[in-house]
């Protein structure tokens, strides 16, 4: 017996039965002897099935499959079980899988590409990491925020203001009546720990409770300071106390409003002050 | 097809001792050998392929206790032959052509002796899948993912980014879909037993 290479075009043609004798016998013998052969042959006839299922195949090797690949349960059965893998590589199958093996299909594509996946892992990270970073000191910003208004809350309270007095470090009007708006500068000692003011009141209305906004010029973040209390002492002044660490040097806005007894905020006044450190 | 005379069990235990001296090792070649042999008798388009390796095997257990001192070569070589005389007296199927509307795949579903759904059939390839790694799932999905002229491309392609060749490849597309396959026949025979 002549040996010959076992070509992919000669294992497909044993297979739709275009060989004689003798070539034949060389394929099964090598079928059951060479592993090697042996699956490169079932790998050839899952091609031929697949080529059958994509409808590739010649009418007369169809017929000829049809004869040998599907003549029973268990052959037509293997040929649903193929099509149904098919159909979930092409996405074609139900939803459920189709969306998966969309989403395969993409991890797939970039997974097999090291020239994309690098890069796109890379930025991913660096993305990722900046996300982190930036959650991060937003939730310790917000975090360090609502400790301040809870100490400036404290600060301000009655019993607080109350148990523990002390001269207004600075005395500020409103600046519709004030004429040079610079003039009220806050030196803020190294050593100093609290600063109050007094914001001078001159509506006509009082109101039990006042809502201060402290803003620095040019810094969007403001503080809110409620339930402040006015001190009717030749006029109006409202009391406010803020710690020394919530003011560096640079020039600051409060706006006050009044709020009523339902929690209604009356008109605002304007003060400006510039802190020295 | 109808045995003529079962082989008795002192004489498949030759058989497998024949096979290879390490029983394990025979026993994964006698199911190797037996389903390589019904392969071949189904290329042959002989009809009842199982019955048909079922013969073989009575055949050489007649025989083996004489050609474990005779033979020389592979045993499995052995077998091929008888299995080839086998073929040469048998008929051959009778039915040589199917019409393709019996087995027309995309139509409706066609009724055998199972209850199996096309719905059934995904529930298992789900179920099967998860058998799989991540790696081999993917593997065999972006094998099969294109058709025609395309897949062949796409083929060559994949090879080169892996780094093998494409008839490696395609084994390692083919041994994964094996396998899928396999769980797939176990998972539906689990779901949709045979009612006749």
């Amino acid at each position: 017996m002549k040996e010959r290479p076992m070509t992919d075009a000669l294992i497909r043609d044993f297979l739709l039965g275009k060989v004689d004798d003798e070539v034949r016998q060389e394929i099964e013998s090598g079928f059951i002897t060479d592993s090697e052969a042996h699956e490169r042959i079932l790998a050839a006839e899952q091609d031929l099935i697949d080529d059958y299922l994509e409808n590739t195949l010649t009418q007369a090797d169809k017929e000829f499959f049809l004869s040998n690949y599907a003549g029973t349960a268990d052959q037509k059965r293997r040929l649903r079980i193929s099509k149904t893998i098919k159909d979930w590589a092409n996405g074609e199958t139900t939803e459920d899988v189709a969306v998966t093996s969309r989403w395969n299909k993409f991890r797939h594509q970039i997974s097999l590409r090291p020239f994309v996946v690098i890069p796109v892992a890379a930025t991913l990270l660096v993305a990722i990491t900046l996300f982190v970073v930036l959650l991060n000191q937003r939730a310790q910003e917000k975090n360090s925020l609502l400790a301040l208004e809870q100490e400036i809350a404290r600060l301000n309270s009655p019993s607080t203001l109350h148990a523990a007095p002390r001269s207004p470090d600075l005395i500020l009007a409103p600046i519709s009546v004030r004429g040079v708006e610079n003039k009220n500068e806050l030196a803020v000692g190294s050593d100093s720990s609290i600063v109050e003011l007094r914001l001078v009141w001159l509506q006509k209305e009082d109101y039990p409770t006042y809502r201060a906004v402290v803003q620095q010029v040019g810094n969007e973040k403001s503080l809110v300071v409620s339930n402040l209390l006015g001190e009717s002492d030749s006029g109006t002044k409202i009391r406010l106390r803020l710690p020394a660490r919530a003011l560096p040097h640079g020039l600051y806005r409060i706006r006050l409003a009044g709020v009523d007894a339902a929690g209604v905020t009356g008109p605002e006044e304007e003060y400006t002050f510039n802190v020295r450190r | 097809m109808a045995r003529n005379s079962p082989a008795p069990q002192e004489s498949f235990n030759d058989v497998l001792a024949w096979l290879d001296a390490d029983r394990e090792k025979a026993a994964v070649m006698y199911v190797q050998l037996r389903h390589d042999l019904a392969k071949i008798f189904q290329w042959n388009r002989c009809i009842d392929p199982e019955g048909l390796t079922d013969e073989v095997f009575d055949r050489v257990a007649k025989k083996v206790r004489y050609l474990i001192h005779t033979f020389e070569g592979d045993p499995r070589l052995f077998f091929y032959g008888v299995a080839r005389n086998l073929i040469k007296e048998v008929p051959k199927k009778m039915r040589t052509q199917v019409s393709l509307e019996d087995v027309d795949l995309g139509a409706a579903p066609i009724k055998d002796s199972r209850n199996e759904t096309a719905e059934l059939r995904d529930d298992c390839l789900q179920l099967c899948l998860k058998e799989l790694s991540s790696e081999r799932r993917e593997l065999i999905l972006a094998y099969y993912s294109r058709e025609k002229q395309a897949k062949i491309d796409h083929r060559t392609e994949m090879a080169r980014q892996l780094g093998i060749s494409v008839e490696t490849l395609r084994v390692k597309a083919h041994r994964i879909r094996s396998k899928l396959e396999q769980c797939m026949e176990r998972c539906l025979n689990s779901k949709s037993p045979r009612e006749d």
